[in-house]
């Protein structure tokens, strides 16, 4: 088990390193999907502070 | 928030907690939260996400009321009603091409670009395919080996998967090869799969099969049949046969960088000790 608790944190360390080094992405972001397209206006954590977590909802 | 199978994993790989989960009743106990996104979310911390009412339509009202961002549901079945209804609410990533019919690597890369993490998700995806790679190395005996994912219905037939279920595809990407379809095999409608007689499962031209039941008795019950047991690949023992909703889950239907951190490296060996048995070694 402890083999297996490594192996699971191993990404957010990893991937805290590479957000470090990205670039952001830029918004407005068009999806294209098989039902139609989904515009994002804003990158969704922005002014949420816990990203995707809505009003009343602990944010 | 996330709908469908598997965006919740990568979305809590990607450092953020969605505000809702869909319920999973298969391997997901009495919560609904699978082993591995509960262990995501403790390690994450933080307001623990709303795990929505277990139904396989989108409850609207409920999602509504968490007053999402983006709606991620790149691995879900949709249809053009509730995405319309759902767009209502906020933008929603649904399917590239066909419903329920997206790789972890799509649903990895879409979920990125829609929280603007594109380049956290690659390294994610990196990371996930070179900690695969390297547990079957371990294994060479798999490379090459052709293989049939079958799951046994209640109405005296197997499914077959084909090679483009995102299931298979799993193995097919680490050098195995998946089986041709069987003559006389039906097509269901998704696409991805085929429906085989008891009668015709010895006619399926594969080294191995994998195959996924939700306990050991069921396994047993399943190869004690007549049919089943006297088919060559059963008499000759190369069965890869997982046991457990939540290993079956993991590595045989919603899968996810974290589902296969979870469950991989023990799945790929019990994959690659039976390949070597298919090829006597």
């Amino acid at each position: 088990m402890f083999a297996r608790s490594l192996i699971l944190a191993i990404p957010v360390i990893a991937l805290a390193l590479a957000g470090a080094a990205s670039a952001e992405d830029s918004f407005p972001v068009t999806i294209t999907t098989a039902l139609g397209d989904a515009v994002i206006p804003a990158k969704p954590d922005t002014g949420r502070g816990l990203g995707l977590v809505g009003p009343g909802c602990g944010a | 928030m996330v709908w469908g199978w598997s965006a919740q994993d990568v979305v809590l790989d990607l450092g953020i907690m969605p505000v809702g989960i869909p319920f999973f009743r298969y391997g997901g106990g009495d919560d609904g939260i699978l082993p591995w996104t509960a262990e995501a979310i403790a390690r994450l911390g933080g307001e623990a996400p709303v795990v929505l009412p277990d139904s396989a339509e989108p409850p609207i009202e409920a999602i509504a009321a968490l007053q999402p961002d983006v709606i991620i549901a790149p691995y879900s079945g949709l249809t053009p009603e509730e995405f319309a209804l759902l767009s209502n609410i906020a933008p929603v990533v649904a399917y590239p091409e066909t419903p329920w019919f997206a790789t972890w690597q799509q649903v990895v890369d879409l979920t990125g670009k829609a929280l603007g993490l594109s380049a956290e998700a690659e390294a994610l995806k990196q990371q996930t395919q070179a900690f695969m790679q390297a547990e079957a190395d371990k294994y060479p005996a798999i490379k090459g080996t052709v293989f049939a994912n079958v799951i046994n219905r209640p109405d005296g037939s197997v499914a077959v998967r084909m090679e483009e279920d995102p299931r298979v595809r799993l193995l097919v990407d680490l050098g195995m090869k998946a089986a041709p379809m069987t003559p006389g095999g039906l097509m269901v409608s998704t696409g991805i799969s085929y429906t085989l007689s008891y009668e015709t499962f010895d006619q399926i031209a594969a080294d191995m099969l994998v195959t996924f039941f939700d306990n050991q008795h069921n396994a047993d019950d399943f190869f004690n049949l007549s049919y089943i047991k006297l088919a060559p690949l059963v008499q000759k023992h190369a069965l890869a046969v997982i046991i457990g909703e939540e290993m079956t889950t993991a590595v045989g239907g919603a899968i996810t960088p974290a589902s296969l951190r979870w469950a991989f490296t023990d799945f790929i060996k019990t994959v690659g000790e039976t390949a070597a048995v298919a090829k006597g070694q």
